[in-house]
């Protein structure tokens, strides 16, 4: 008895935290998102106020961010500063998908990381904050996405884990 | 010279080519769009192909614009925005106080009108010509000299006159450096060089590349009228150092500050102290006598006092 009672626990505990752990997914999403958002506007204040180069910049920001945006600032400012050879472009879009490529992103979302590199830095002052105030107003809408995501989607994981295990543990007694 | 820190400034095919060469005393690498790649060292010039130096023009690399578009990327470090008030000037300083100058299509705005002479240059596009002028460090080259600038107690106020090439910017930094370095006759002494073009301290993030001695300040790429009152009202210099001075402004603050009982070391272009003279504002400060001694460099290492 004692053994049953254990067991569907378990089952019960197991199903919930995965429910759990899906949910996370979408606001791990959109926390991301969010985060990036707040990096782009740093960005931007950055090329307006300080005129900082661009690796400089990243650096600066890098400070400020914690997680792995933050490890994807350090090695894309570092990189720069130390070698002016490499094309910008290519290594933020390596770096994106090293650091990002497993996060909660979906494809989406790593395209529109993946176009800042497009254009950054290749742009006098004006055209160049122009060009990151579009890339975030095409986030705005990556971030509209993901928080209607995670408004239907992420409370329902955390309920159906738990019916889950519960119809698991109905089904099996 | 350290040839690698400047090949990291060309496109990958012209880093190779000038890689090849075994070149001393590099002055100048010009790239043109369609042309030959040129070294000068100020005395010979020599055509460059894909494996070194070569006699014929068709035998020589002719760059082409992704080359440009390349070499804009790694000389803006990936920042166009952060030069776009060098490049309204028409030049770039990379670290090591090395300058590139551009040529291309001028962008001006429309405020001037029809007025050519009132329109405002707000960039250059289409980049298709480069010079890229190598910051060369000659310790004790400015010894010739010393005694017309200094002497046991007292620093003139001297004008360094030459044309293009010949070494102002490197005589300037090594008079720089003795007196901010003599302890011994100078003991009480502080320099500030007004470094508009980033050329005589080659400042890097702020830093000074080139040795500009212990004593002295920098104020890098700060325009020379503005940064001169500056450093008079900010960091008291007993001495202060200019580079290729012209303007009115530039005129008028060197007037200003040398009235002020700080002595003024600066240099510009010309052959001759009579073709200064024919220079509305800097004849002006020639003929109030406000340098006490105008050194012309004749040649590399010759040198006249007047």
């Amino acid at each position: 008895m004692y053994l049953k009672i254990i067991g569907m626990i378990c089952i019960i505990a197991g199903t919930t935290s995965l429910g759990i752990k899906l949910s996370q997914g979408y606001k791990e999403r959109l926390k991301l998102l969010i985060e990036y958002k707040r990096i782009l506007n740093m960005l931007d204040s950055e090329i307006q106020f300080n005129n900082s180069l661009l690796g400089e910049s990243m650096l600066n920001i890098s400070k400020n961010t914690t997680g792995v945006l933050g490890d994807l600032l350090m090695e894309t400012g570092n990189t720069l500063m130390n070698d002016n050879c490499i094309s910008f472009n290519k290594l933020w879009s390596e770096l994106v998908d090293k650091y990002l490529s497993d996060s909660s992103l979906v494809g989406d979302d790593l395209k529109n990381i993946k176009e800042l590199g497009s254009d950054m830095g290749s742009m006098n002052k004006n055209m160049q904050r122009k060009f990151i105030i579009l890339n975030i107003e095409k986030l705005e809408m990556r971030i509209q996405d993901a928080r209607g995501k995670f408004m239907a989607n992420g409370k329902l994981c955390k309920t159906l884990g738990v019916l889950m295990g519960i119809m698991i543990c109905i089904m099996l007694a | 010279m350290d040839i690698e820190k400047i090949l990291r400034y060309f496109s990958g095919t012209i880093s190779k080519c000038i890689g090849n060469v075994k070149i001393d005393n590099i002055s100048e690498i010009r790239v043109r769009v369609g042309q030959p790649l040129i070294i000068n060292t100020g005395r010979e010039m020599f055509l460059i192909g894909t494996n070194g130096i070569v006699n014929s023009v068709g035998e020589s690399y002719c760059a082409t614009t992704n080359d440009f578009r390349e070499i804009m990327e790694r000389i803006c470090s990936h920042s166009r925005y952060a030069y776009e008030e060098n490049m309204k000037n028409g030049y770039i300083t990379v670290e090591g106080g090395h300058r590139v100058g551009f040529g291309g299509c001028v962008i001006t705005d429309s405020q001037g009108g029809g007025n050519e002479i009132a329109k405002k240059i707000v960039g250059i596009k289409n980049i298709a010509f480069i010079n890229f002028r190598i910051a060369r460090e000659i310790s004790g080259c400015a010894k010739a000299i010393e005694k017309y600038v200094c002497n046991a107690e007292h620093i003139y106020n001297v004008l360094i006159v030459s044309p293009p090439g010949l070494g102002k910017t490197t005589v300037l930094r090594d008079i720089t450096r003795c007196i901010s370095n003599d302890l011994e006759r100078f003991p009480n002494m502080s320099i500030c060089v007004i470094d508009e073009r980033s050329e005589i301290a080659g400042c890097y993030m702020g830093i000074p590349s080139m040795d500009v001695g212990m004593r002295t300040d920098v104020l890098d790429g700060c325009p020379k009228s503005q940064g001169m009152m500056m450093a008079l009202r900010t960091m008291s210099p007993k001495v202060m150092i200019v580079d290729e001075l012209g303007g009115k402004g530039d005129c008028e603050a060197v007037s200003y500050a040398a009235q002020s009982g700080c002595s003024i070391i600066a240099s510009a272009h010309g052959e001759n102290i009579d073709e200064l003279m024919c220079k509305p504002y800097l004849g002006k400060l020639i003929s109030d006598k406000i340098f006490e001694k105008t050194i012309v460099i004749k040649g590399l290492g010759k040198y006249q006092c007047i």
